[in-house]
């Protein structure tokens, strides 16, 4: 909620803080996702449930680990940029961009199973979508305000992530 | 404060071009991709709110901080909300993605947490201006972009078949123009 409201505030917060909690928030978001694509999936009848387990763990495994690879990724990058953050740092900033995404996920999880709504685009893409936000404010506090660099790297996190969620869930 | 405003062109043809982007994209027919009328209704949808979604959110940050205007010059508040949406930017070019390659066809809540995400940086460039963050102007924002993302929504849908009332009114021109002569 605080990467939401204030993302200066909560990213000082997050560099005192231990990366893997960070990681744990973005494994949680991803894997509240991909329940809800799992559970839409199983409710129109194109997959069964074994399916949407699965899924589960699959998100788990994505905001556990392809996250925090990203993190590194930009880290290398804005590396360039001369950030004085270390590689820790970076990956748990980038990790807790997507609180909001947990938040949106926990939602969507009541909604899916209390009134049978499809939610995986509604709130799993919405929720993805604010953390869009908080990662340019991240990235530019990072590189002591550059925002193009922070722009760009936002949207190539986003389309990385749509674009292979979208794979996914074809599978 | 000069260098402040360096650069506005080049943010206020981004800022123009991710507006149009989410016009023509609420527009478009996914049966007819390509038509014409559907792409100019779009853009000029796009820019007209945009325009007036920048002008409100310049006016309200402006009644807030009148002391900005006073101590960083007369263009300070339009600069720091061109400034803000420049935020718009990654969610047009995901909307963009998503529209022609993923085959998602309702992109309106790109437009909505893009426009959340702008308005909010538009009040924390504010913040940045005064040196001091303050919470009534991030609400204010965020309720102005909120009511703007209703009307976008709502607006999108009501105007849903003007493009092809124009067509229609247009191959009625060009059949009748076609008899005379």
């Amino acid at each position: 909620m605080g990467m939401m409201l204030s993302p200066a505030g909560a990213l000082k917060g997050a560099l005192d803080g231990r990366w893997y909690i960070s990681a744990a928030v973005s494994a949680l978001a991803f894997g509240l996702f991909f329940l809800q694509t799992g559970l839409d999936l199983y409710k129109t009848g194109q997959k069964g449930f074994f399916f949407a387990v699965l899924f589960t763990g699959l998100g788990l495994l994505y905001g556990a680990v392809i996250i925090p690879l990203l993190g590194s990724l930009f880290w290398g990058v804005i590396k360039m940029a001369k950030t004085k953050m270390s590689l820790n740092q970076a990956v748990s900033a980038f990790c807790l961009c997507y609180s909001g995404a947990l938040i949106y996920g926990l939602f969507g999880l009541v909604f899916s199973l209390a009134l049978g709504w499809r939610t995986a685009v509604a709130f799993g893409v919405t929720g993805v979508l604010w953390a869009t936000g908080p990662m340019i404010h991240t990235i530019r506090r990072m590189t002591e305000g550059k925002t193009a660099l922070s722009v760009f790297l936002a949207t190539v996190a986003g389309l990385t992530i749509l674009v292979s969620w979208s794979l996914f869930s074809k599978i | 404060m000069e260098n402040y405003q360096k650069g506005n062109g080049l943010r206020g043809f981004l800022r123009m071009l991710c507006f149009m982007v989410f016009g023509v994209l609420a527009f478009t027919n996914p049966l007819d991709l390509y038509n014409m009328y559907n792409i100019g209704f779009g853009v000029i949808a796009g820019l007209l709110f945009g325009f007036f979604c920048r002008l409100f959110l310049v006016w309200l940050l402006g009644s807030f901080n009148p002391q900005v205007k006073q101590n960083h010059g007369r263009k300070a508040i339009s600069t720091a909300v061109s400034r803000g949406m420049l935020f718009l930017l990654p969610f047009a070019v995901m909307a963009f993605v998503s529209f022609y390659y993923l085959g998602w066809y309702i992109t309106s809540g790109f437009l909505s947490a893009g426009i959340m995400s702008a308005a909010a940086s538009a009040a924390i460039e504010v913040g940045k201006l005064k040196q001091k963050q303050e919470i009534k102007n991030t609400v204010g924002t965020s309720l102005v972009a909120a009511a703007f993302s209703a009307l976008w929504m709502f607006g999108t849908g009501f105007l849903a078949g003007v493009p092809g009332l124009i067509e229609g009114a247009a191959e009625f021109i060009r059949s009748q123009a076609g008899n005379l002569f």
